[in-house]
């Protein structure tokens, strides 16, 4: 039997599938109308956490951070026992997964973090991609119970905690990208170019292929210019400079602006702008 | 003969492939050694540009910005003929880039600006995009002659600001992924993760891939949640706090959640996490 513990946009989508798979559910959820929205669909629902996770083989969880899968858990750690598998699939940072995989396994239980890159439709259809990182035999049990739940298991190796760096990676870029839009869409607007025309230059023009090309560049420390950061500087005066022609103020490029300031004041005008990346400045 | 001004890294690569494919090319920089390296591919080096576009059928630029072009150009008027195209490749601003072409054409001279998303290698290669738009007749007399220089020239219409406008709205997207990219290795290495071994999660989830696919919804105003705001916000917090545990600051992901916390006092945190693209906070 299956415990589900915050059945919110992500946890209903996975608990529909493995419903669907004719998996035993039990679910429980903070707000409890979530968890009973999961009723019509065959799933047991529990008004605690504790009845929840009573017996069960797999307790998953997707709640909001490591303050709430504490809270949520810890109460709980004389109700689970050795032979039960703990898979954290919320998004949590690096050091206190850390400690959090140490202390339930100094409890003798298997706790395992495998945060996703998933939406609630890829939940629901096991599609996208479910990160894993921790001991190898532990990695060795939990990769096929979670397979059938997405559409790649992406094995991060022996360090419990690269999961969660890696999954705070992807999102790192996911939040960059619509503030860089949002900035985008508030500049096309203000030399009056609505939104729906804009985003037209992304049929021909696509940025994202930088992330990987001067990605692997920054990454491995090669800053031949391509793109001089002083002239990535000057386009930059160039967008707030006609922002501010129209009265639009901008909410990232302003911080972008100083920060690639350091760089060029370090005489590193002259160097592809993927220097910002350096971190050895004096 | 072609009138090449400003031969850095992309004028360089322009005039490389100019030069292979048979033409006739005048080259003038600033900076002269530049210009004077271009002689090696059969480029003719001119000390004053005004020499270099003297008789020219097409003068290209590829300079730094509107002051640099409006100081190139401007002691040129009476030597460049009203029957040449002056073509401008610097990425510019709208607002003097729509002054520059009134100005030329009261002077009876075609100016057009043709920006591009372009770096040296797709110059010297004719690959990119090079964004074209103003005066129906102008386009249509410059597009066989910028076709070969790229790999397709995107028409952007009649008014003749709108290059300038869509070059700088793809770059201002380029400079925030770039400093997104810059935060997520300033974490990875507070985290002992070298850039390298970071950077091999887009092997597997690019998230570059989605640029498209979100601009279009935003602009469709879908913000049916799939990655709410309230938990964007909280994983900016972790990122946040997990670098400082280990002494790092991260450059420009405070500024992101500042936008963030804005959406959020206006009663946006369950909407999706794209909501802060909407305009409507």
């Amino acid at each position: 039997m299956i415990a589900y513990l915050g059945t919110g946009l992500l946890g209903s989508g996975f608990v529909r599938k493995l419903l669907e798979r004719g998996e035993t559910v039990r679910v429980w959820n903070r707000t409890p109308e979530k968890a009973l929205a999961l009723a019509g669909e065959g799933a047991v629902v529990c008004a605690t956490a504790a009845e929840a996770v009573r017996g069960a083989d797999q307790i998953h969880l997707t709640l909001a951070d490591d303050a709430s899968v504490d809270a949520v858990l810890e109460p709980l750690a004389g109700a689970i026992g050795g032979a039960t598998l703990i898979l954290d699939h919320t998004t949590t940072a690096p050091t206190p997964t850390g400690e959090r995989v140490a202390r339930w396994k100094q409890r003798g239980v298997t706790f395992v973090h495998t945060p996703v890159f998933m939406g609630p439709a890829a939940a629901r259809n096991a599609q996208g991609f479910m990160l894993l990182s921790g001991a190898p035999d532990v990695r060795a049990t939990v990769t096929p119970l979670i397979a059938p739940m997405t559409g790649k298991v992406i094995d991060l190796g022996d360090d419990p905690t690269r999961a969660s760096a890696f999954k705070l990676f992807g999102n790192m870029m996911l939040v960059f990208i619509v503030s860089g839009l949002a900035d985008g869409y508030r500049f096309a607007e203000s030399l009056g170019i609505p939104a729906t025309q804009a985003q037209r230059l992304f049929d021909d023009f696509k940025p994202g292929v930088s992330i990987d090309v001067r990605g692997k560049a920054m990454a491995r420390g090669d800053f031949t210019p391509q793109w001089e950061l002083a002239m990535a500087r000057k386009d930059i005066r160039l967008m707030l400079e006609e922002a501010q022609r129209h009265g639009v103020s901008l909410a990232v490029l302003p911080a972008i602006a100083g920060f690639f300031d350091t760089y060029v004041q370090a005489g590193l005008g002259g160097e592809d702008v993927g220097v910002v990346a350096r971190r050895d400045l004096a | 003969m072609i009138a090449y001004l400003g031969t850095g890294l992309l004028g360089t690569g322009f005039v490389q492939k100019l030069r292979e494919r048979g033409e006739d090319v005048h080259v003038w920089n600033r900076t002269a050694a530049k210009a004077r390296a271009l002689e090696a591919d059969g480029a003719t080096a001119f000390g004053d540009a005004r020499d270099a576009v003297r008789g020219a059928a097409q003068i290209h630029l590829t300079l730094s910005d509107d002051a640099a072009v409006d100081a190139v150009l401007e002691p040129l008027a009476e030597v460049i003929s009203p029957t040449a195209f002056i073509i401008d490749h610097t990425t510019t601003a709208p607002t003097p880039t729509g002054e520059r072409v009134a100005r030329w054409k009261s002077r009876g001279r075609n100016f057009v600006h043709a920006p591009v998303f372009m770096a040296p290698r797709n110059a010297r290669e004719a690959s990119g995009l090079m964004l074209l738009s103003g005066d129906p007749a102008l386009r249509a007399a410059v597009l066989p002659l910028l076709q070969p220089m790229t790999g397709k020239v995107l028409d952007l219409g009649d008014d003749p600001t709108r290059g300038a406008s869509f070059k700088l709205f793809g770059n201002l997207v380029l400079l925030v992924m770039t400093s997104g990219l810059a935060d997520m290795f300033a974490l990875g290495r507070s985290l002992g993760i070298d850039p390298r071994d970071a950077r091999t999660l887009f092997d597997e989830f690019n998230p570059g891939g989605f640029i498209g696919a979100r601009a279009k919804s935003i602009a469709e105003e879908r913000f049916q949640p799939s990655f709410e705001l309230t938990m964007a916000r909280k994983d900016a917090r972790l990122m946040i706090e997990e670098a400082a545990r280990h002494g790092t600051t991260l450059d420009v992901l405070p500024a992101v959640a500042a936008l963030q916390d804005r959406y959020i006092a206006a009663g946006f945190g369950a909407d999706d996490s794209a909501i802060v693209a909407s305009g409507r906070a």
